[in-house]
């Protein structure tokens, strides 16, 4: 029922986007997404394409998974293409009611929605091929500096590492408990919007309350273990950069290099 | 005895298409006789869980059929949908840590959660409750009014049962109904089920890797391993055949070790001892078989 749940969630491998170290796909992510909103030549957003059709396909996840995580985009997609559609001034198409469609709002409708789908597709991607405790372990090493001037970046990644751990743990929960419910007669699908938002008390009491004894269970387990913070703390799995990320990052360069060129020609 | 539950070469695959794609069920027929306690015994993981939400009518088979009482669970008209709604009610599930479900303010309210929702009038609904909260042996007016989550955990998984009793199951479709409970609330909620089967007749199914609860209260065993059925029979049978047993990951009950130990010994129990389900007939065994051994030798 809630097991179909894809959005970031990692998909085990050994493709060579797996093994990049998570540090260089965090930076060449967010240098990709600055890149799709600084260089908006067709030229540009061709290359774009091409490069983020080349890591679906290095992945090695299936492209259905891949497609599968536009799905919660469709509809802002098809919002935001009519919009510019109906909006943008230029030579014009046909009139449809007080709107005039024209070519300008064609293509201009088009190049957005390119943009969004890829930023989804590559930022899925980078979920996709890496495991949440690698991810976190990335922002904690990326954010370390930021120490000095007070922000605390151990503890926010403990943090997201927690609630990431926890989020499979809750929706198989919620998924228990919705079906004892149902097997009490309960119904969440029926009715109005009154009786629907009711038939949810049954199932958040529940959840809640076990959402608290898990927190304080783990609160127990960790100082058991004498947790006390990032303070002198090491890691089992050291981060370390291999020949692959260097390749990563001079491609990274050499393709902003590129899509500058392609923008000022 | 009529056929109450039947499942028909029932599969299912968890989350297929993805890396994390694992069949539970491989090919399942299984029929239920009316009247009877059944347990289904396995290991973590053999699917006997999935098998019981199979029967619920929670989840539906990728391929083959479930029917209570002829009726098949899995509807696809409107008019077969009225049906499967009728079918499934007619089985009462009590889920693993059923306690972790309460949410009302009032055991009362809690357990008139199921009856409301079935849509009974309320006058109905308290007498429900009334008789339920009778059957798990809690005191009407001295608990309506407190909160379920002060009880201990016996007593909290008792309201959630009364919850499921309050709908007037005609079949009782419990999964690991002791787990984590400790002896005292073990041993109660054991007798609990026996009592229900036997005051009314309820055809109760029971899923447990605890041989020793199979052994006290089930006259039917399923013993399931990686989603396929191993043994099925009466309990002596399936449990004397050891190594199958351990095959699927399980032990004997320690009563039957006990006695086919002691036979290895050379007291000298008859085959059929080691069946024996209460301490109290495999002491009276165990002592007649002294007896006559010391008998023999007086004899000399």
């Amino acid at each position: 029922m809630l097991s179909n749940i894809t959005i970031g969630q990692y998909f085990p491998g050994n493709s060579l986007l797996h093994r990049l170290d998570p540090r260089t796909k965090l930076v060449v992510l967010f240098a990709l997404i600055v890149a799709l909103f600084l260089f908006d030549q067709p030229a540009d957003y061709f290359v774009m394409s091409l490069l983020t059709l080349g890591c679906m396909l290095l992945s090695r996840v299936p492209l259905r998974t891949l497609v599968g995580s536009l799905k919660p985009l469709w509809w802002i997609l098809l919002f935001t293409f009519v919009i510019h559609l109906c909006t943008t001034p230029g030579e014009e198409i046909a009139q449809v009611w007080m709107f005039s469609l024209t070519w300008e709002g064609l293509s201009h409708g088009f190049f957005i929605c390119l943009r969004l789908v890829l930023l989804l597709l590559l930022s899925s991607l980078l979920t996709f091929t890496t495991s949440p405790l690698k991810l976190t372990d990335a922002l904690e090493a990326l954010l370390s500096p930021l120490k000095r001037i007070g922000v605390p970046a151990h503890e926010l990644a403990m943090m997201m590492t927690i609630a990431l751990r926890f989020v499979p743990t809750l929706l198989e929960e919620t998924d228990k408990i919705m079906k004892a419910q149902q097997a009490r007669g309960a119904d969440f699908t029926t009715g109005s919007i009154a009786r629907r938002l009711k038939s949810v008390v049954p199932i958040l009491v529940p959840l809640f309350i076990s959402a608290f004894r898990r927190a304080d269970e783990l609160a127990m387990a960790m100082e058991a273990r004498c947790y006390h913070g990032g303070e002198g703390r090491t890691q089992m799995k050291q981060l370390r950069f291999v020949p692959l990320d260097y390749v990563a990052w001079a491609g990274t360069a050499l393709l902003f290099a590129l899509l500058a060129a392609l923008w000022l020609l | 005895m009529g056929l109450a539950i039947e499942l028909e070469d029932v599969s299912f695959t968890y989350l297929p298409g993805t890396p994390y794609e694992r069949q539970a069920l491989k090919g399942i027929h299984l029929t239920i006789a009316e009247g009877s306690i059944t347990a289904l015994a396995g290991h973590t993981g053999s699917g006997k869980s999935t098998l019981l939400q199979h029967i619920g009518g929670l989840i539906h088979p990728d391929s083959g059929r479930v029917c209570i009482d002829g009726t098949d669970l899995a509807a696809h008209t409107k008019q077969e949908k009225r049906a499967a709604l009728a079918a499934r009610r007619k089985v009462g599930l009590v889920f693993q840590y059923a306690e972790h479900q309460l949410f009302e303010e009032s055991i009362y309210e809690d357990i008139a959660f199921g009856p409301r929702s079935f849509g009974l009038a309320e006058a109905e609904v308290a007498a429900r409750v009334r008789e339920a909260m009778a059957r798990v042996h809690l005191d009407f007016e001295a608990y309506r009014d407190r909160s379920p989550f002060q009880l201990s955990g016996g007593q909290m998984r008792r309201v959630a049962l009364a919850g499921v009793l309050a709908l007037h199951p005609a079949y009782l479709v419990l999964d690991e109904p002791t787990a984590g409970l400790d002896p005292r609330g073990r041993r109660e909620l054991l007798a609990l089920i026996r009592e229900l089967h036997a005051a009314e007749g309820t055809t109760i199914v029971f899923v447990s890797h605890n041989m020793e609860d199979v052994f006290a209260i089930a006259d039917e065993v399923v013993v399931l391993r990686q989603g396929e059925i191993l043994l099925q029979g009466a309990p002596a049978a399936v449990f004397a055949e050891r190594e199958r047993i351990a095959e699927a990951g399980l032990r004997q009950p320690a009563l039957m070790r006990l006695m086919t130990a002691l036979r290895a010994a050379g007291v000298p129990l008859g085959e059929a001892d080691a069946a024996l389900r209460t301490p109290a007939e495999a002491a009276a065994a165990i002592a007649r078989a002294l007896r006559g051994k010391e008998g023999g030798r007086h004899a000399q």
